[in-house]
């Protein structure tokens, strides 16, 4: 309930009545729209206004901008983290791809010296790739990823740019087994560099572990010695390099020395080889065997 | 008790509601001012109005025709209107407010709602009529929301003012 006093003050109040007020006051404004639409009375006093409110605005726009900037803020760290991961990814990636490039620079180095070995005498050049290493006590084989379909028969030989490797004993279709210079029985008829002196190189059945047969106790032979392909056999064409003479034994008991070789192809590390064989038929000394 | 016989009293109680009914618009013109998108800019209510009209239609508040053509007056210059459109805007709706006082209290929410929507549609096609003659603004019909969402904002305008108003009452008339 409006207590007495109060409305007896408001009808009594003195001055002017809402509906004057508002009058006078929609005459004002529409004066002001007016002059407004003119620009040239106002200008001024609306400048100075306006900049007598900027402070004002600004702070009525900091709430909201600050929330906007917390947002985009938030946004952009979420875009951020999103962003680091698909960069690791990528890194990743990356890091594979340069190692797999690093591997076929390899590869193509490697290719690129069998592309370099010397083409006199040979007349079928086949790169082949290493499939399978044989894993048999003593025999040192291992698989080579081309057969009878790509043209290899028995008795053709593997060779490296460092040497030769050893000679196709069985193929399949798409496959071929090559036994190494190492392989336990494994013969291959060599001379000495140095002095040409005529010997057969046999397998010891280990890795990187061969010998010199049959040479007489009193043979110019030392360690450090080349031995190259004599080219008798028909396997492998002459010339090539074949071992390295790493010690001597001259037993005086016995008639033959003891000559340790290590074969010169690097089987252990390398995946690509050749496969050759010479364009002269071989001469009257038979078959490797 | 008698506010008259007591003019310190009264004197400190229409100041300090001047001081409450001055801050509640100014918060209403803090919220005016925000930047919106485009899209909400459009229908966006103008809250500033629907506070002056709330305080128009209050026995007891001191706010009348003058404030909220002051009121306006600012809101020009701060939206960059023509000077005057927003003044003569917010003393029309005022009067309005004016004319409604005491019997808007007696009325149902609904009722009061139906008569502020009424002012709120006036206002804008006042508003509107002004801009148009001025600058041959063209209407954009999303604009025809803001009175009615002006409307529907009034519950709550009554709600949050509510504790305002409370305060403004006489001691013996709060009592």
């Amino acid at each position: 309930m409006q207590p007495v006093a109060d409305r007896d003050v408001e009808l009594f109040r003195r001055g002017i009545s809402p509906t004057s007020k508002c009058l006078i006051g929609l005459s004002v404004a529409c004066a002001l729209v007016a002059l407004d639409g003119r620009r040239q009375w106002t200008e001024t006093a609306r400048a100075e206004l306006q900049r007598g409110l900027a402070p004002i605005q600004q702070l009525a726009a900091l709430p909201w901008r600050s929330g906007e900037q917390s947002l985009q803020y938030l946004t952009l760290q979420q875009d951020l983290l999103r962003r680091v991961d698909q960069l690791e990814a990528e890194n990743d990636r990356l890091r594979i791809e340069a190692r797999n490039i690093d591997l076929l620079q390899q590869e193509n180095s490697v290719l690129r010296q069998l592309q370099d070995l010397p083409t006199e005498g040979l007349s079928l050049r086949r790169a082949v790739q290493l499939v399978q290493r044989g894993r048999d006590g003593a025999s040192q084989r291992f698989l080579i990823n081309a057969g009878s379909l790509e043209g290899l028969r028995p008795g053709l030989a593997l060779v490296a740019p460092d040497g030769v490797v050893g000679q196709v004993i069985a193929v399949d279709a798409h496959s071929a087994q090559v036994a190494l210079l190492s392989d336990q029985g494994q013969a291959t008829p060599v001379q000495i560099a140095r002095n040409s002196l005529r010997a057969v190189l046999v397998g010891e059945g280990l890795p990187n572990r061969a010998s010199l047969r049959f040479l007489a106790n009193n043979a110019d032979v030392k360690p450090g010695d080349q031995l190259l392909t004599s080219g008798l056999d028909g396997v492998y064409p002459p010339g090539m390099p074949v071992a390295t003479v790493l010690t001597v034994e001259r037993d005086s008991q016995s008639d033959f020395a003891i000559v340790a070789c290590r074969p010169s192809a690097a089987t252990e590390t390398r995946r690509h080889f050749v496969v050759v064989e010479p364009s002269a038929p071989a001469p009257a000394d038979g078959p490797a065997p | 008790m008698n506010t008259l016989s007591n003019p310190d009293r009264r004197g400190r109680r229409h100041g300090g509601s001047s001081l409450l009914v001055t801050l509640s618009v100014v918060v209403a013109f803090f919220i005016d001012l925000a930047p919106l998108p485009a899209s909400l800019d459009l229908i966006r209510p103008d809250l500033t109005l629907l506070v002056l009209l709330f305080w128009s239609t209050r026995t007891y508040s001191p706010a009348n025709v003058g404030t909220s053509w002051f009121a306006g007056l600012f809101k020009d210059i701060a939206m960059l209107t023509p000077l005057g459109l927003h003044a003569g805007v917010y003393c029309l709706g005022s009067w309005g407010g004016l004319m409604l006082r005491r019997r808007l209290e007696q009325l149902p929410l609904a009722t009061e709602m139906v008569l502020v929507f009424v002012l709120l549609v006036l206002t804008f096609a006042l508003q509107w009529s002004v801009g148009q003659l001025i600058d041959d603004r063209p209407l954009v019909e999303a604009e025809l929301l803001s009175p009615l969402l002006g409307t529907l904002l009034w519950p709550l305008v009554r709600v949050l003012l509510a504790p305002l108003e409370q305060r403004l009452l006489p001691s013996s008339a709060s009592d």
